[in-house]
Order: C-alpha cells, then structure tokens, then sequence
C-alpha cells in the first residue's frame, strides 16, 4: 500500500505486514520459535490499540516501535543484555520479493572479508549445515579447536559487519 | 560453568537444528557474537520463510485479542455511568 493510504481494519493491517515482521524477526533472532513468539507479540500487542483508520505511515511507525520494544525486551529477559536500543530496519522501506535476498547477500558480503579459515568455519556451519564435527574433519582441526574457531570467526564477522553498517 | 565459546558453540547449534536457543546470562562480547550467529542463520536459503500455520494462528490469536479489547471499551462507559449514579 502507498505510504499516503488508510488502513481501516486490523486483518489487513495484519496480512500486508505479517511477513516483513517474521522476516525482520528471523533476521535478528535467527531460529523459528523465537522468531514466531516475536512476531506474534508484535501484533497482538499492537494492533488492538491502534486506532482505525489510520495512514500506512502511522501503522509503520507504530509497528516499528513496537518492534524495537519486543526485541530489546527479548536480548535483556533471555541473555541480561542491558542494551535498550535495537537496530532495527524500517519495516516501511520497498519489500524485497525474493525472500531471502537481503540476508544471505549481506552475509555473503560479510563472509567474503573474512580470513580464510574464518570464512571457512562459518561457510561450513552455516551455509552448509555441517555439524561441529563435519566441519572440523573438513578442517583438519579437532571439534574442539573447531568451537574456538567458530567463536573467533563469528566476533570477525560482527566486527565486518558493524563497520559496513557505519 | 561453561566457558563462552561453548555457549556460543551450543547457541549456534540450537539454531541450526531450527530450536529455541538456550538462555544465559551473555557478556558484551557474547552479545555480539551470539547476534552475528542469529544473522548468518537467517541467511540460509528460505529459512525465514514463515508458514502458513503460524500466519493463519496469529491471525485468529489478534481476532480473539481485539474481540476481547473491543468489548471491553463497549462495556467502559456503561460502567462509568454505573459508578457515577
């Protein structure tokens, strides 16, 4: 729907966003359970509040804080983290149709700036759903070794990615 | 206790068997880590690609929420008047 159109009922409200949210979600939390209590929350908190109609604009903005509130609030109940602010995409910015396209094109970009082995790792856990295990054998290394290089791999990667942000 | 680079390694295995994570209380650096983990696992191909089950679910979940809220503003000023007299 166009930035400037009116919502007038909360199922639609709910049907044109519902995606971009559990997508959103999935990309911070990165598992499916937690992704689909997220966004559920999002919605059953916010929507019976809103007051109909409302512009698009007005619905965004009110999903996106909520979505920031939701988020922050999971970090610091299930891992203590005390950072209140989230970053957080603007769910209003033009959808991408391909699924998938953003996320694995930015950890491809990110992926590609690591150091070999810690590209490797990550490639190897991630992208090919290799078991701790599987991916030391494919390294040479012991499970253990290969834990300590998946730790030192996914910090590098935070590092990358934070600087491409900035 | 466990040390960070076994939580972080058992985080990161919860999430690709597509399972709810552990919790732990997680340092500064953790956080980090643990975020770069979440993000990278959203970049396998369609893993966050949500099913119709759970769109049809919280669906009827906000239908029941907004039924509930809807109702409780009709009876409010009844109420109020109630109160008053």
């Amino acid at each position: 729907m166009l930035e400037g159109a009116l919502y007038t009922d909360w199922e639609t409200i709910y049907q044109a966003n519902v995606v971009k949210v559990y997508r959103l979600m999935f990309s911070r939390v990165g598992n499916r359970p937690d992704a689909e209590d997220l966004t559920s929350e999002v919605f059953v908190k916010s929507l019976p509040n809103l007051t109909l109609p409302s512009t698009v604009s007005q619905v965004h903005a009110y999903i996106n804080v909520a979505i920031r509130s939701v988020l922050a609030d999971h970090w610091r109940r299930h891992y203590g983290s005390p950072q209140a602010d989230v970053e957080v995409d603007n769910i209003s910015r033009p959808f991408d149709l391909t699924p998938e396209a953003d996320e694995s094109d930015r950890a491809g970009r990110i992926l590609a700036l690591l150091p070999d082995r810690s590209r490797r790792i990550l490639e190897l856990r991630f992208l090919r759903g290799c078991s701790i295990k599987q991916a030391a054998n494919e390294m040479g290394v012991s499970p253990g070794n290969a834990k300590v290089l998946q730790y030192r791999a996914l910090r590098l990667a935070a590092e990358v990615g934070a600087r491409m942000l900035s | 206790m466990r040390s960070p680079i076994e939580r972080i390694a058992a985080f990161v295995e919860d999430l690709m068997r597509n399972r709810r994570p552990r919790r732990f209380i997680a340092s500064p650096e953790e956080m980090v880590v643990l975020r770069a983990a979440a993000a990278l696992s959203a970049a396998r191909p369609g893993a966050d690609r949500p099913s119709r089950w759970f769109i049809d679910q919280v669906c009827a979940d906000i239908n029941a929420t907004v039924r509930t809220v809807l109702a409780k503003r009709r009876r409010l000023p009844v109420e109020g008047r109630k109160s008053k007299s």
